[in-house]
């Protein structure tokens, strides 16, 4: 609730309002100035949802952005109109919740969440190039660079060298360095450690390289990537049908009576746009996560 | 005979979310509100439909943390506080609505909330018994899934973990269901070329696919996603039907957007007065749902000009689109089965289990009505993988087509700008623990229970789950904490076991908190 934060911070929000001038109010006070301010807008027609994102940011409304505006408008109108008389419970941040929340009935774990909290390795100081499929047009590559490696390249890195990352088209082929179909070449960041790369064709495979390019254009490869397949994207053109008995648990010979079912194929871009409309703001105001899976099917 | 066949697919999957070390965790009311909204009413369809005598067959994948949640017994002594204070809410809300035209409705969720304890009880508080009785009539065919709902195609270079995957989830329905599962429900419909060899290697028999993954498959279907297909490593798959997922999300004919039905945003935990709601809302003061909802969705309006809602007038809804479903299933195996002649049929209609009851409120009913026309249609007949496997002799041969069923139909939801960051340390993890699975042979017994945790934080971490909240951006604090966690502590029990410093009370806690699989060895990890 408002009137118990800390009167810095109700300050703070109440700039980020517009209101000036209110230093010397008392903490109820600033809070009515507030909330006429945002119930003038909330209750405005007019108001769009931006200026509502505006307001909600400047009172720290979670997840604003992608609530619809009417729910928006009702969470800043809930700021207001619920008033709590009882303080508060001492609110401990807990161990990994999403929101603050409950009281511990345990003891708690002898090492601190703060030391499963603590940011992940930055590298796990080992050579790595690795490749992923995305989808039939994208692949994701990330890669990992050893100590060793990092001051190799470091030393390396002057006139006009520049790291370089490969993806190599080696569909039906025992890539050998230099036979693939095609190669797409970027010049990268070492630091990004990501890069997603578009390729031409589905159903294809690709392996990528990080290397280093000489300015009269020599690359010398460091990492090699395994190798990915990108999934297809249409009907194969491949129509013999095999088949197999399932009772006697292998292939047989057999002419189908069934003339066959034209295959239907699903555009993904006509996905139930006011249906997704409707109902895609809905995890930010359940927390349920994976509840929300089948807004995307 | 009837000319084809129905085959519903409910995937029930939460992610293992239990913090026993705390009294109320927010999110754990996920699995309380699943429950509450639709397994239990899944439960009590199938209850009436026994009662009633009707024919019905339907097939459900209960994930292995779902089972281990539910038969957790902290978690069913917190669902059963949970349980009674919704209870008491209900009737604090028929005082509270005394003279206003929702009073009716107080007295409703009153009642059917009372309704549900008993049926909860009626299973002695694990539901999974209720799941088992149904299963053992044959009205139910359970399958399985990924230990903990991992994108397989994403571990393709560590076998180990496939494996680990796979295995888990077979153990873990054996334990909880008593016989070994025929069929497995892959992560998202996640599938790789080459992922079939891993699970006839687990002797998974079928499984399922989204569309695209039978009809881009090679060659190509004879009878389109009507008729299942079978790999040449022998591993079966169905295919999901078009029709039926766009007659339940299209937004001009889908059923649960229709404006007599119970509007999910208006709830009263938003609108009572702060005072009042205080105990029923979480515990920060934070404004959430508490499953008392009042109004429909009414139409294209904002929140404050929804109409009251009529749970008569709803289920009147639901009985007419479930006569509109099967009437389309009825002409859709009628012109099927001129162009199969030789295969009866089946149409695949794969769902979350979640959207029946939490997102559509009233989709359980629905489905009641849908197992029952089936029941008395000559057309169509609602049948399991296992049924109609029985029913046919001969299959097509492909190799199905990588694809999963997420947004866009591949693995982008799992894999972007706002998840990425992930994959090089579940990789390094992953290497890491199938290689300790190869070396550590003849463990000392600490070691022992130092890689089996270690073996748990590593699949906790995989869950699909946490990279797809962060895609959606919504609670995503939640999320990548959790991936932080159990990579932190996968880390330091590595770094406890290689150097012999064994952090005992340390990792007691660790072992509390994350029971997961208690049967786990961590050999399974092995390429």
């Amino acid at each position: 609730m408002l009137v118990e934060k800390k009167k810095k911070e109700l300050l703070k929000m109440a700039r980020g309002l517009g209101l000036k001038g209110i230093h010397h109010l008392k903490k109820s006070d600033i809070v009515e100035k507030m909330k006429e301010v945002v119930l003038n807008f909330v209750e405005d027609e007019k108001t769009t949802k931006k200026q509502l994102n505006k307001i909600a940011s400047a009172l720290k409304v979670r997840y604003y952005a992608k609530l619809q505006k009417e729910i928006l408008k009702e969470r800043l109108r809930s700021l207001f109109t619920t008033q709590r008389e009882v303080p508060a419970p001492k609110i401990k941040a807990s161990l990994s919740s999403s929101s603050i929340s409950a009281t511990r009935i345990k003891k708690p774990l002898k090492v601190s969440p703060e030391y499963e909290e603590k940011p992940l390795p930055k590298t796990y100081d080992t050579d790595r190039l690795v490749l992923m499929p995305v989808n039939p047009y994208w692949v994701h590559t990330y890669w990992q660079l050893s100590g060793k490696t990092q001051t190799r390249i470091e030393n390396q890195l002057k006139d006009g060298v520049k790291p370089i990352l490969r993806v190599y088209d080696v569909t039906f082929i025992e890539f050998n360095g230099s036979n693939a179909h095609r190669t797409l070449e970027a010049t990268v960041n070492l630091d990004t450690n990501k890069w997603y790369m578009n390729v031409p064709f589905p159903n294809a495979s690709y392996i990528a390289e990080l290397g280093l390019k000489s300015p009269e254009g020599r690359f010398i490869p460091l990492l090699r990537s395994n190798v990915v397949k990108t999934p297809r994207a249409s009907v194969s053109s491949k129509s013999d049908v095999e088949w197999y008995d399932l009772k006697r648990r292998r292939r047989i010979t057999y002419e189908p009576t069934g003339k066959g079912v034209n295959i239907v194929e699903r555009l993904f871009i006509l996905s139930s746009a006011e249906f997704v409309e409707r109902y895609k703001n809905i995890t930010g105001y359940s927390g349920g996560g994976s509840f929300a899976r089948y807004l995307e099917r | 005979m009837p000319t084809g066949y129905l085959m519903i697919v409910l995937h029930a999957h939460l992610p293992f979310i239990r913090h026993p070390q705390y009294e109320e965790f927010m999110e754990e009311r996920w699995l309380f509100e699943a429950m509450i909204e639709t397994y239990i009413p899944l439960l009590q369809v199938f209850e009436r439909l026994e009662m009633d005598k009707i024919d019905f067959y339907i097939t459900m994948s209960l994930t292995p943390p779902l089972l281990e949640m539910l038969t957790d017994k902290v978690l069913q002594q917190k669902f059963r506080r949970h349980l009674d204070k919704l209870i008491d809410l209900s009737k604090k809300e028929v005082s509270y609505t005394k003279n206003t035209p929702f009073n009716l409705l107080a007295l409703y969720y009153e009642r059917i909330f009372n309704e549900e304890k008993k049926t909860y009880e009626r299973y002695k508080g694990n539901l999974v018994n209720g799941f088992k009785r149904f299963a053992k009539e044959g009205n139910l065919e359970l399958i399985t899934c990924a230990a903990t709902h991992g994108i397989l195609p994403f571990m393709r270079e560590y076998p180990g973990s496939i494996n680990a995957q796979l295995k888990i989830g077979i153990q873990t329905h054996k334990r909880h269901l008593d016989i070994a599962p025929r069929g497995m429900w892959l992560p998202e419909c996640a599938y790789f070329s080459g992922l079939d060899k891993y699970m006839k290697n687990a002797d998974i028999e079928y499984s399922f696919l989204d569309t695209h993954g039978i009809v881009y498959g090679e060659p190509r279907p004879l009878y389109s996603t009507y008729a299942p297909v079978i790999t040449p490593n022998e591993v079966i798959f169905f295919g999901r039907d078009l029709e039926s997922s766009e007659q339940v999300w299209s937004a001009t004919t889908g059923y649960p957007g229709d404006f007599s039905y119970r509007e999910f945003y208006r709830d009263i935990g938003f609108d009572r007065p702060y005072e009042y709601i205080k105990d029923y809302i979480d515990r920060s003061g934070e404004r959430i749902n508490t499953g008392i909802k009042y109004y429909r969705i009414t139409g294209k309006v904002s929140l404050s000009n929804k109409e009251t809602y009529d749970p008569q007038k709803a289920l009147e809804t639901a009985r007419r689109h479930a006569d509109d479903f099967i009437y389309k299933k009825e002409l859709q195996t009628k012109r099927l089965s001129q162009q199969m002649n030789d295969i009866p049929p089946v149409i695949v209609a794969p769902y979350d289990a979640e959207l029946y009851g939490h997102w559509w409120y009233e989709g359980p009913k629905f489905l009641e009505f849908v197992l029952r026309n089936a029941d008395s249609s000559d057309v169509v007949k609602t049948i399991t993988p296992s049924q109609y496997l029985s029913k046919i002799s001969k299959i097509q041969i492909m190799e199905v087509a990588p694809s999963s069923w997420g947004a866009n139909g591949y693995y982008e939801v799992w894999l972007n700008g706002s998840n990425d960051w992930i994959y090089p340390h579940l990789h390094e993890l992953e290497n890491r623990m199938e290689n300790l699975a190869a070396t550590y042979e003849k463990p000392k017994n600490i070691e022992k229970k130092i890689l089996n945790q270690m073996a748990r934080e590593l699949l906790l971490a995989q869950s699909s789950d946490w990279a797809f909240i962060m895609s959606t951006d919504t609670t995503t604090r939640y999320a990548r904490n959790r991936t932080r966690v159990h990579i932190n502590r996968f880390l330091k029990l590595n770094d406890d076991l290689v150097s012999g410093r064994y952090d005992l009370g340390w990792l007691k806690e660790v072992s509390w908190e994350d029971n997961i699989f208690p049967d786990l060895d961590y050999r399974v990890f092995r390429r």
